[in-house]
């Protein structure tokens, strides 16, 4: 770790939800820090609820492979406008749970060319798959951006 | 990647090539903007455990199989969830030395369900059989809506890099 500071960098504003630090001062950083933790401490920090989708809708299940892949496709369209196929750096944090033989696969999904594949885990689910797959798509962390009008 | 959202945007003001100077506890540390970036992150979007209880500042972990139902239970109720592998919520479970990978936590007929990856976990309500460690109920990001009431701790980050 480096030490013995020349200079120390200004950041012109940072606000973090209700907690805004706008000006500069020489113990900005070391009571940031310890304000940090209490700040955590003392105030909770509410997270939000999983989301279920299915297609391009909020709710329901899916009842086939290739539905999972129609629903991943959905959120990855709304959260990044287009996708390239293959680029793992177009991923959305999905649990898929199969209410059949009861597991859930969770873990960074993309798209490489007619497949929805997994950074995680060897699953997968391809474009046209009938095959049965009773289950639920859910979004740990909620709605997920581009999302905000389904209904 | 989708991630909580709010904060992350917020930090995205900090320059990853700029690099700062922390003073934490009288030693002088040196971060690169996009290390510091990812501690706040981390710091606000930190998982919380839920214990089974407290008793002065001692936080109780979950000894028996029953106390794993009651405490999942009072999560999904707080959340407004009911019965119904739809009523869900996706959890991890912590022992000392282990975190799981993450279950769908849901309530059927007063037996909590835990599906996992490669199991699926089961907990009757009132089974007073010992678990084999003991555990506590943890979230992946934050505090749930509604579950301030219950006896938790927030896991923070505790070294910068």
């Amino acid at each position: 770790m480096a030490r013995n500071a020349k200079s120390v960098l200004i950041v012109d504003s940072l606000d973090i939800e209700n907690f805004s630090l706008t000006e500069y001062d020489n113990d900005l950083y070391k009571y940031k820090i310890e304000d940090l933790f209490n700040l955590i401490h003392e105030t909770p920090r509410f997270g939000v609820l999983p989301q279920i989708y299915s297609g391009a809708t909020k709710g329901g299940t899916v009842s086939t492979r290739d539905e999972v892949f129609d629903t991943a496709y959905e959120l990855l369209i709304a959260s990044f406008g287009s996708i390239e196929a293959g680029d793992t750096g177009q991923t959305i944090f999905l649990s898929i749970l199969d209410t059949d033989i009861q597991r859930l696969y969770t873990g960074n999904w993309y798209l490489e060319e007619e497949t929805l594949k997994c950074l995680e885990s060897s699953e997968e689910f391809s474009l046209e798959d009938l095959t049965n797959f009773n289950g639920i798509v859910i979004s740990p962390y909620g709605e997920i951006i581009g999302t905000e009008l389904w209904t | 990647m989708a991630r909580p959202s709010g904060l992350s945007k917020q930090t995205d003001r900090i320059v990853d090539s700029e690099r700062f100077f922390i003073d934490k506890n009288t030693e002088l540390f040196s971060i690169t903007g996009k290390t510091y970036k990812r501690y706040l992150n981390d710091f606000f979007n930190a998982s919380v455990s839920y214990y089974f209880d407290k008793t002065g500042d001692i936080y109780v972990l979950c000894l028996e199989r029953g106390n794993i139902y009651t405490l999942g239970k009072s999560i999904l109720t707080n959340v407004g969830k009911t019965t119904g592998i739809l009523e869900g919520l996706v959890v991890m479970l912590e022992s000392e030395t282990e975190t799981s990978n993450p279950y769908w936590m849901y309530d059927d007929e007063s037996v909590l369900h835990f599906v996992g990856d490669s199991s699926e976990e089961l907990y009757n309500s009132g089974d007073t059989t010992l678990l084999s460690e003991p555990l506590v109920i943890k979230t992946l990001s934050r505090l749930l809506p509604f579950t301030d009431s219950l006896y938790y701790k927030v896991d923070f980050p505790e070294e910068l890099e």
